[in-house]
């Protein structure tokens, strides 16, 4: 290898993604390791972080240009140590000034504090949250106040975000492109609403209501009327995806369908209510 | 000087032989282009390209010339990019690790950014999928660890991606 010039190796080691890979090139040898640290911008782990924060800190020091991030607690026991909490998103805040795309699955120790802190990852333009059961919408608001660039929302199964003022906020910025709402149960279809100006910017939007509670929501009637007064065109929207959705005829989503002009791909499934006419 | 003969170019290798290819031929290495663009008035004399064995060269060669023609065809693309493919995977086969990192060396003195993406690419390949200890034949690099960092680093990789998914691809 001595031969090949640095910018060559740096050029066939930028080649290689594969996490496994990545090992195997920076156990070689000391050059290959200090180039893997330069290059590697995407982590991925989970439940063999312990203790979880110092591992996580070890990790962020020794990559300083992560710019994706996923921490997934799928299949965690207690004896397998303890989670990573909102200090270890004191960590990521604070060790990865590149982050900007962070999916945390099954974090069930994060709360809204550690949300706080994301909130200074000025990057970040994409979160996934995926059963995250402590986060509340006071989280989400002051991240969203926060990340100015995030564009990405995606939120499955976060069962109390329950307030939906940073859904407004989010309205009000028109910068988000692909929201999606899964299963939290707090979040209605009505709701939806709060995104004024920026319906028009959004591209994709998923919305999959819990089947299981559907029929439990009290609709705010008044906001759902609001909809057909309020002008929302969809033009960028290019695909649209409900799940489980109450639609009433004429109203609240219904007004939305007709207005997607640019639609790519539409996935109606088990929604009560739409008509015909409103597609 | 007629327009319906091409312009010849004369190229000379470190082993001193000699190649005369056309001059859209030559101007596919970025450093030959380079040398004339600002030697205008360069005269017929064969330029030297003395990191360049002649074995590379006529590989080089060929390949400029088979993705010149390629791209003469123009709007049958897709079938003209399958044939490029076919082409690049065939010259990868064709050369084991050691003659594949002269091709390299010599594709880029001579700055051909395709050529390079691809051999770049075909080492890459190479070292998926295989472990710390090829690794280390295929670039001929000395294990510079100590036992103990060695086991260390191996340490670090068993806790942090011990129970996550391999990664998609």
């Amino acid at each position: 290898m001595d031969e090949l010039p640095e910018n060559l190796v740096w050029e066939i080691l930028g080649r290689i993604r594969k996490t496994g890979d990545r090992n195997s090139v920076s156990l070689a040898c000391k050059r290959l390791y200090e180039l893997d640290n330069e290059q590697r911008i995407s982590l991925r782990v989970g439940c063999g972080l312990d203790p979880a924060n110092d591992a996580l800190a070890s990790l962020c020091n020794r990559f300083p240009n992560l710019t994706r991030i996923e921490i997934t607690y799928s299949g965690w026991m207690s004896k397998l140590g303890k989670q990573m909490d909102d200090q270890g998103l004191s960590i990521l805040s604070g060790y990865c000034p590149l982050l900007s795309d962070l999916t945390l699955s099954y974090c069930t120790f994060i709360t809204d504090m550690g949300l706080r802190y994301l909130a200074s990852c000025s990057k970040l333009s994409a979160l996934k949250l995926n059963f995250t059961p402590r986060i509340t919408g006071c989280g989400i608001l002051s991240l969203v106040v926060g990340c100015r660039s995030l564009t990405i929302l995606h939120l499955i199964r976060c069962l109390n975000v329950n307030s939906v003022e940073w859904l407004e906020y989010l309205g009000k910025l028109e910068t988000l492109e692909d929201l999606s709402i899964k299963n939290c149960r707090a979040i209605g279809e009505g709701d939806l609403i709060k995104l004024g100006p920026s319906w028009r910017k959004l591209k994709r939007l998923e919305f999959e209501v819990d089947a299981n509670y559907r029929y439990m929501k009290v609709y705010d009637r008044l906001a759902v009327d609001r909809w057909q007064r309020q002008w929302i065109p969809c033009e960028n929207m290019q695909e649209l995806s409900l799940v489980n959705c109450i639609i009433s005829p004429g109203r609240g989503l219904a007004c939305v369908l007709g207005k997607c002009r640019n639609l790519e791909k539409i996935h109606l499934d088990m929604c009560v209510g739409v008509r015909d006419s409103d597609i | 000087m007629s327009t319906t003969v091409p312009k010849k170019i004369t190229l000379r290798t470190a082993d001193n032989h000699e190649f005369e290819v056309d001059e859209a031929v030559a101007m596919e290495l970025g450093t030959v282009k380079t040398f004339f663009d600002e030697n205008p008035d360069a005269t017929d004399e064969p330029i030297p390209l003395p990191n360049v064995s002649s074995k590379c060269l006529s590989t080089i060669i060929e390949y400029c010339k088979f993705h010149l023609s390629l791209r003469a065809r123009g709007n049958d693309s897709s079938s003209a990019e399958e044939e490029g493919k076919v082409y690049d995977e065939e010259l990868i086969k064709t050369h084991d690790n050691e003659s594949l990192v002269e091709l390299i060396l010599a594709v880029n003195y001579l700055n051909i950014k395709d050529m390079l993406d691809t051999l770049n690419q075909g080492v890459a390949d190479r070292i998926k999928n295989k472990s710390v200890e090829y690794v280390r034949r295929f670039f001929g690099i000395e294990n510079d660890y100590t036992p103990e960092e060695e086991a260390e680093i191996r340490a670090q990789y068993e806790w942090a991606f011990e129970g996550v998914d391999p990664d998609d691809d």
